[in-house]
């Protein structure tokens, strides 16, 4: 069976949630949930829209705090993450490798030093010919390139992304997609999606966190099919096999929440 | 054979203000001629031309002296303005308390506090400076704290996520970010520091060789040289273009980032 409570941790986890609860006044978005990422992994979280899996992700990124629960990590001194957003967030005033350059500047970086380690984002995002270009010049997937370029300058152990490339057309979606997947195998930081699209989650991740509607409960967690990840995945047997598993878990959990 | 319409445009923009300066120099002579209006009252263009032709020195080094005082004055409010606009929108405390009161600025006539400016600063160019500076600084106050305070709530939070302090979330996000609304304020701002000075000079000048604009005016009021008082009218409205004119062409410069 494709189809699993927990995914058994063989790595060491790098970010654990225990229990997390999470409310927005009267809305309550994540109902105790434990989740955990091992490290190195790649895990996407799904489930239907304003389900919460944003929330987690945020609550996994330690950019909000949860009201219960705990979310634990490993003590690592060169610990560090990257946050990529469903927007490319980038600022208008700034040329692209200035804008990549952003998080070495806050963090106090020499301004030589910094401006090499953005050339050398932009060449791992494939964004090297337009470092010297504006935002407003670039397509919207250079400037999700930009924008991946900009968390991946600090080398991040941790990479976290909010649905990056729902916003963009089928085809630049897939080549980013397949350039992620790739940058993942070679670098492997522990990367936790956010992500409409079952057929994204099981190309990008290891894994699949099926969620349920509001407030956010696992539902599934599923494996996906291991092997290379290449044009030809998007058609094969072992994606169509991911996709139903999670539609499948996805589909009980809503009428189970509609009775 | 009639031109193509964009030439055409082109020229209008030029040929345009000409007609319409030698329509007002006709309608201006028209009535002089028509009332039958003593030179005094209303001097004849040719008279006005030939007050300043005669001797130009006084009146150009008058220009001078109230160009200089209206830049002094702008660049006061200028830097005055966007630091008391940032301390406005930084500090809540401060926003409740000092914000109110540089609508003082605003609503104080300048006629009223500018014998206050002789009192403190004296007769001459200090108290013309703090005059400009007086009317001019309430745009760029204003302007700065809409601009700060307008800035994307997403760029908040990606600087957040980057553990960005508040100074730097200031000086790389919310100031950047405020530019062109500055810009803006600071445009107003070269046009009321211009009336602020000759305002200025008409309380506080100082007369003698180097006599700026207002005060050229209200000595040649006073002497019945209406001629000289519409030599230094038409100057101080060239100092308000020119004024006006370089802080607009610096800000092009400045904006380059910003546009789209």
């Amino acid at each position: 069976m494709l189809v699993r409570r927990m995914s058994d941790a063989s790595a060491p986890a790098a970010i654990e949630l225990r229990e997390v609860s999470r409310r927005f006044g009267a809305v309550h978005a994540v109902d105790r949930v434990s989740l955990a990422f091992a490290r190195g992994s790649f895990t996407a979280l799904v489930g239907p829209s304003g389900c919460g899996k944003t929330t987690i992700l945020r609550l996994a990124a330690a950019i909000d705090a949860p009201d219960e629960g705990a979310c634990a990590r490993a003590a690592d001194a060169a610990r560090s993450t990257g946050f990529i957003f469903q927007e490319p967030r980038l600022l208008a005033w700034r040329t692209v490798r200035e804008n990549v350059a952003l998080p070495l500047e806050l963090a106090g970086v020499a301004r030589a030093e910094r401006l090499a380690r953005a050339d050398a984002a932009l060449e791992m995002a494939r964004l090297a010919d337009a470092a010297e270009r504006f935002p407003h010049q670039l397509s919207g997937g250079m400037k999700m390139r930009a924008s991946l370029a900009r968390a991946l300058v600090t080398r991040p152990t941790e990479l976290f992304l909010d649905e990056p490339f729902g916003a963009l057309d089928e085809v630049t979606r897939h080549e980013l997609d397949m350039e992620l997947r790739a940058l993942w195998e070679r670098e492997r930081f522990t990367a936790v999606l956010v992500t409409h699209s079952l057929p994204e989650a099981a190309f990008l991740a290891e894994r699949m966190v099926v969620f349920s509607p509001r407030p956010a409960r696992i539902v599934a967690d599923i494996a996906t099919p291991a092997g290379a990840r290449d044009a030809r995945f998007w058609t094969g047997e072992a994606l169509g096999a991911a996709v139903r598993a999670g539609s499948e878990a996805m589909l009980r959990a809503i009428e189970e929440a509609r009775r | 054979m009639s031109p193509p319409p964009r030439t055409a445009s082109r020229a209008l923009t030029v040929v345009g203000p000409i007609v319409a300066v030698a329509i007002a120099v006709l309608a201006w002579s028209a009535v002089k001629w028509a009332f039958e209006l003593k030179d005094f009252v209303l001097p004849s263009p040719l008279g006005v031309a030939r007050a300043f032709l005669d001797d130009p020195a006084p009146f150009l080094r008058g220009a001078l002296q109230s160009a200089g005082s209206a830049l002094l004055g702008f660049a006061i409010a200028a830097a005055g303005g966007v630091v008391l606009g940032s301390a406005i929108s930084l500090s809540r405390t401060v926003e409740r308390s000092v914000y109110p009161l540089t609508l003082l600025f605003q609503m104080v006539p300048l006629v009223a506090i500018a014998p206050l400016l002789v009192l403190w600063f004296g007769y001459g160019r200090p108290a013309i400076v703090a005059s400009a500076a007086i009317v001019a600084i309430f745009p760029v106050i204003a302007s700065t704290v809409s601009g700060l305070a307008a800035r994307d709530a997403n760029l908040d939070e990606l600087f957040r996520v980057l553990g960005a302090g508040r100074l730097a979330t200031w000086w790389k996000l919310a100031l950047p970010s405020a530019v062109p609304s500055i810009v803006t304020g600071l445009k107003i701002a070269a046009g009321l520091a211009t009336i602020g000075t000759i305002c200025g000079e008409f309380l506080a000048g100082a007369g003698g060789e180097n006599a700026p604009l207002g005060v050229m005016i209200t000595t040649a009021l006073r002497n019945f040289q209406t001629e000289r008082v519409f030599v230094s009218v038409l100057l101080a409205a060239g100092v308000g273009f020119a004024v006006f004119g370089s802080i607009a062409l610096a800000s092009r410069v400045l904006l380059v980032r910003w546009m789209r």
